[in-house]
């Protein structure tokens, strides 16, 4: 029984069905329970102490956007009390992919929504081919299976360090934690690095110089790791980010042990770099930590977190629905919806059954009157209840309109799932991996239902195993330890791959794609997949030929979603107004923000942005970089 | 920061035949007999006049050249063209890049001709270029101020930015702009003024 709050129930063989003796059993007027609540001052309260209070300031990031899409935030910050009492998220631009989709040939949506993001676009083509190989009923070959798997790795491997050295890193080195906590920059100085064998920083201060935007080591480095994953990656995807080869029923690239070779001489470069990221992370963590333990509050959540699990397994994947539990738990990212720190199902069908999204502070208009009547799915493919609010049941119905604090103030919905605030990010698919203990038999990955313990190889450095464990808290600085982790896990999937694609080239099943035809009849798909930052899927309906319904729900719209029908903060407003301020200033108009840009920082969020801090009359101008894909409503 | 990188981009100027004055242009081997010259597009696709980068590039790829002039399109990201650059630093000695960009009062259908001015950066406008460089997105300031900084720029440095007269989705450039390509290869190849 995973559902608190929806009215699935299930029957001894474990089938779903809809909870009888209930009238209206998906209205949101319907109480929920949820795990990790947070209390927030009234609104018209906040207005009556900005206007006498001279500490509470409002904190606005207004973004100027540029090409992709914004994100900006709005929050109330007690620099007086040291705490935020009003946080708002707001996507404010809509490019609409769902209706750009319509009417359009199922396969165009492998190289349209590639677009929505600039830096992961191909995790959209895989997803969507995903989708239209459930929808035609196909299945690729191994071999093709392998290839889409290592393009996923060879992605992540590009985003992750990205993230860590290029957009949050900067947030922990020594020019910005001098300029905004000199008092820690001092501690720096003087506390050895515990992890200095592994990484070469012998203080915490050495660590934090090389992490400098544009000149620090690690930095450097972190754009050189980007182009080796890059031109990994185009070996078999053609080019990056949006890919040329990714076709429903597999890829459409020829594969040699050429083109292994040429992979493996650039993936086995991470080995050695994962274990410097990891213990990197490890340090700087615990240095915060332990600096000052109120830095466990920076981004604090319950952990709630869903991710769909990544990487089919060659031998199990056979892209329908009703199989779905079977190789969902196949994936070496093990399908999960954590509540609370626990795991709840790791059942594919059931995270897909849980999703719902809302629109009551978004730009759209209700789609459903409410009751379920006329729905176009009431149940899913296998007969499962689907609520009127899951992405198979939507339609995207722009409405927009002024902003209000109060009403709608975003393009982003609010995805839940059953109906709980959760969060998404790579650090999910970690957690549930580690968590569910099913992770196939193989030399470098375990869980051990508590933790991932990770086997990196050889390379310049001898071989080294690191372990992650589930922490007992989840904030900031966790997101980024996890994320620093996940490089490691994944370099170690890609080559558990690598290894299978070697193996079934020597076996001489070099087929990569299957033929197909495009079905005529009325058919709906899903690819349940993950990008770079985790959860990912779109739900299509397919009729004569033609996509007529087409629903995208990206990372970053989870993320950045606001309030939702029953007025829960989404996860960045959340995770602010949990943050407490511990940045030194000795003014108001000298505060910089830095403990808020570090919790969005930490979900990084992905959609170009530059953003505009303004406390009372002093502006501050610093970007956030967030993809484009959490826009698309 | 569009004031900033505005600022960086002070050395623009509307007489094109200035451009013949302080340039003697890529056909001209006598004047720079070992000059070796690449011509550079920058820009998002399908975007008309916004792509003009792309698309007029392909014009001039359908042209005659001589030996010393590559032709490239370097529109997949600042970063990855910076590491383009950096595996043959001393490849060029002229580099000519053709964009657009809808800057605030410009005229449309201008084309500013302008030789980059190597004025100092500011190092967070920098960082910026980088972060947005990485995540996807296709721009000439970010190019020409992450290509300054990380030292990969040769001596000199040409840029023809264009002014969209339609920036809606499409393959070729507006009419009035596809109009006036044997102008801009006129003045690429310098014989304009």
């Amino acid at each position: 029984m995973c559902f608190k709050n929806l009215p699935i129930d299930f029957d001894a063989q474990g089938k779903a069905f809809l909870r009888g003796g209930i009238r209206d059993p998906y209205s949101t007027k319907n109480a929920i329970t949820s795990v990790g609540d947070v209390k927030t001052m009234p609104y018209d309260k906040v207005r009556e102490l900005l206007a006498r209070n001279g500490y509470i300031k409002d904190v606005d990031f207004d973004p100027v956007t540029r090409v992709a899409g914004a994100l900006a935030f709005h929050g109330v910050a007690d620099l007086e009390n040291r705490k935020f009492i009003e946080a708002r998220s707001m996507a404010t631009l809509f490019r609409g992919y769902e209706l750009i989709m319509q009417g359009r040939d199922p396969r165009d949506a492998i190289f349209i929504t590639s677009r929505a993001c600039g830096v992961c676009g191909g995790v959209h083509s895989s997803c969507a081919a995903l989708g239209i190989e459930m929808a035609f009923g196909i299945t690729p070959p191994p071999l093709g299976i392998i290839v889409r798997n290592l393009l996923l790795s060879l992605e992540f491997l590009y985003d992750n360090p990205l993230h860590l050295f290029l957009l949050a890193g900067p947030d922990y080195s020594e020019l910005i934690v001098k300029a905004t906590t000199p008092s820690l920059w001092e501690k720096a100085k003087v506390t050895a690095a515990p992890n200095a064998e592994h990484h070469g920083y012998t203080t915490i201060a050495d660590l934090m110089k090389d992490m400098n935007p544009l000149s620090g080591n690690l930095y450097l480095e972190a754009l050189h790791m980007t182009r080796v994953a890059r031109e990994a990656y185009v070996v078999i995807g053609g080019k990056y980010p949006h890919p040329e080869t990714l076709v429903p029923g597999g890829v459409s690239t020829t594969v040699t042990l050429q083109t292994f070779n040429e992979i493996y001489v650039r993936l086995q470069q991470f080995f050695d770099y994962s274990k410097k990221v990891v213990t990197i992370w490890d340090d700087l963590t615990n240095f915060f930590y332990d600096a000052n333990p109120e830095y466990k509050k920076n981004g604090m959540r319950a952990a709630n977190m869903v991710d769909f699990g990544i990487w089919d397994d060659p031998d199990t994947y056979d892209s329908s629905y009703e199989n779905c539990n079977e190789w969902g738990e196949k994936r070496w990212a093990t399908p999960g919806a954590v509540i609370g720190g626990e795991l709840v199902t790791t059942n594919l069908q059931n995270i897909n059954l849980g999703i719902e999204e809302f629109i009551e502070h978004s730009f759209y208009k209700e789609w459903t009157n409410g009751d379920g009547a006329g729905l176009a799915h009431p149940t899913d493919p296998s007969g499962a209840p689907l609520s009127p609010f899951h992405p198979w049941n939507k339609q995207t119905l722009p409405s927009p309109s002024g902003q209000n604090w109060r009403e709608k103030y975003t393009w982003a919905t609010s995805p839940r799932w059953d109906r709980q605030v959760f969060e998404a990010g790579c650090y999910a698919r970690i957690w549930n991996t580690a968590a569910a203990q099913k992770i196939r038999p193989n030399p470098f990955i375990e869980s051990t239902g508590t933790s991932m313990k990770i086997c990196l190889p050889k390379g310049a450095k001898p071989e080294m195993n690191v372990e992650w464990k589930i922490p007992p808290i989840w904030n900031t600085f966790e997101r980024n330890r996890a994320r620093a982790y996940c490089v490691a896990y994944t370099a170690m999937v890609a080559m558990n791959d690598w290894m299978k694609g070697l193996d079934l080239l020597k076996q001489g099943k070099t087929a990569v794609a299957t033929e197909f035809e495009i079905p005529k009849t009325n058919r709906i798909g899903v690819g349940l997949w993950g990008a770079g930052r985790g959860f990912l899927s779109h739900h299509m309906e397919l009729d004569k030929g033609l996509v007529t319904n087409y629903q995208i729900v990206t990372p970053s719209t989870i993320n950045a979603s606001p309030m939702d029908a029953w007025d829960k903060h989404g996860p960045y407003e959340e995770a602010v107004l949990n943050t407490p301020i511990l940045e030194e200033f000795d003014k108001p108009e000298n505060y910089k923000g830095i403990d808020l840009l570090r919790t969005l920082r930490s979900f990084d969020p992905c959609m170009p942005c530059t953003t505009h801090i303004y406390a009372g009359e002093h502006t501050v101008v610093r970007e956030i970089n967030t993809c484009a894909c959490g826009v698309d409503g | 920061m569009d004031k900033i990188r505005r600022a960086n981009l002070r050395n623009i100027r509307n007489d094109k035949g200035g451009l013949a004055r302080h340039f003697n242009l890529v056909n001209n081997e006598s004047y720079f007999p070992s000059a070796r010259v690449l011509i550079a597009g920058v820009g998002h696709p399908n975007l008309k006049d916004l792509s003009f980068g792309q698309i007029f590039l392909a014009h001039l790829k359908e042209q005659n050249w001589p030996d010393n002039v590559d032709l490239e399109n370097l529109s997949f990201g600042a970063i990855a063209v910076l590491q383009w650059f950096q595996d043959d630093p001393d490849k060029y000695d002229r580099v000519i890049f053709v964009s657009a960009a809808e800057r605030e009062g410009r005229e449309p259908g201008t084309l500013n001709v302008y030789s980059w001015d190597f004025a100092p950066l500011d190092e967070e406008v920098v960082q910026e270029c980088v972060a947005e460089s990485v995540t996807g997105i296709i721009s000439l300031d970010n190019l020409m101020m992450i290509l300054q900084y990380f030292k990969a720029l040769p001596p000199e440095v040409v840029v023809l930015d264009l002014e969209p007269v339609n920036s809606e989705i499409g393959f070729e450039c507006s009419p009035e702009i596809t109009a006036r390509f044997p102008e801009f290869e006129e003045i690429v190849r310098g014989r304009h003024g």
